[in-house]
């Protein structure tokens, strides 16, 4: 199992720890866990590009987040667009939603990571938690819908913070 | 917010920076308990997300970027906060 789907399962377990009453503990580290889950799949997928396997792990340790946020709110904005001119239903307009999915949801999980890790004013409730965790497993579902695509790999390579392959600016 | 649906009691709001300092709109779905049941629960909270993104247009709008809490009527009753009122 890929590291990031051991993180899913994880932050899952995490925000199921408690019966009743569950402690604001295992849910901040489970809404953190959803979270690293996407990042660490993205980032996986991305160097999986990289053919000498040995330095994946170093490469791994250029993302950041900020970035990699940026990159999402670009595609958003793009696929918005892209949406604005009524594309017809089919095999592509399925895939930019696979694509708006997985970028939403990076950005919100990853706003959620950052209250969950340093806000102790905002109080979490199990029902936002596990809403969390079921979108991330979703934005598994889409990436994986789509991987294989270039768009989709073009996206991998504008998380690194630079400009998107075949995009002018 | 009728056009929310049953699923949604009520819906609050908080406008602010992300993260990042990023302009900001926060909001804070109240749920059914029914809606609330991790069974169908993806399903309503992309639904609650979409038509409100798509009603407001937030971003293309206003250029704040949406982020959405949910919790449950008795979530809420349990944790009494006034900014969920």
């Amino acid at each position: 199992m890929a590291f990031g789907d051991d993180l899913l399962e994880q932050a899952q377990h995490l925000a199921n720890r408690e019966r009743k009453e569950p402690r604001q503990a295992s849910l901040r580290r489970a809404v953190s866990t959803a979270y690293y889950a996407l990042f660490h799949l993205l980032i996986s997928e991305a160097t999986l590009n990289w053919k000498r396997a040995e330095y994946r792990d170093a490469l791994a340790r250029v993302f950041e987040h900020g970035k990699m946020k940026s990159a999402c709110r670009k595609k958003m904005g793009e696929l918005t667009g892209y949406y604005k001119t009524n594309p017809r239903a089919g095999s592509e307009l399925t895939a930019a939603q696979h694509l708006h999915r997985v970028a939403q949801t990076f950005v919100e999980a990853q706003n959620n990571r950052h209250a969950a890790d340093y806000d102790n004013s905002r109080v979490w409730a199990r029902t936002d938690v596990l809403a969390e965790i079921e979108s991330v497993a979703n934005a598994f579902k889409s990436w994986r819908a789509i991987r294989n695509e270039d768009f989709a790999q073009a996206f991998l390579v504008s998380l690194f913070g630079g400009k998107e392959p075949g995009k002018e600016q | 917010m009728g056009t929310l649906g049953p699923d949604v009691v009520r819906v609050r709001y908080t406008l602010g920076e992300d993260w990042t300092g990023d302009d900001a709109i926060f909001f804070r779905v109240l749920l059914s308990d029914r809606a609330s049941k991790r069974r169908g629960l993806l399903q309503v909270t992309n639904r609650v997300r979409d038509r409100i993104v798509q009603t407001l247009e937030p971003v293309e709008e206003w250029g704040l970027l949406p982020y959405f809490e949910f919790r449950s009527e008795s979530e809420q009753a349990a944790l009494k906060e006034k900014a969920w009122a």
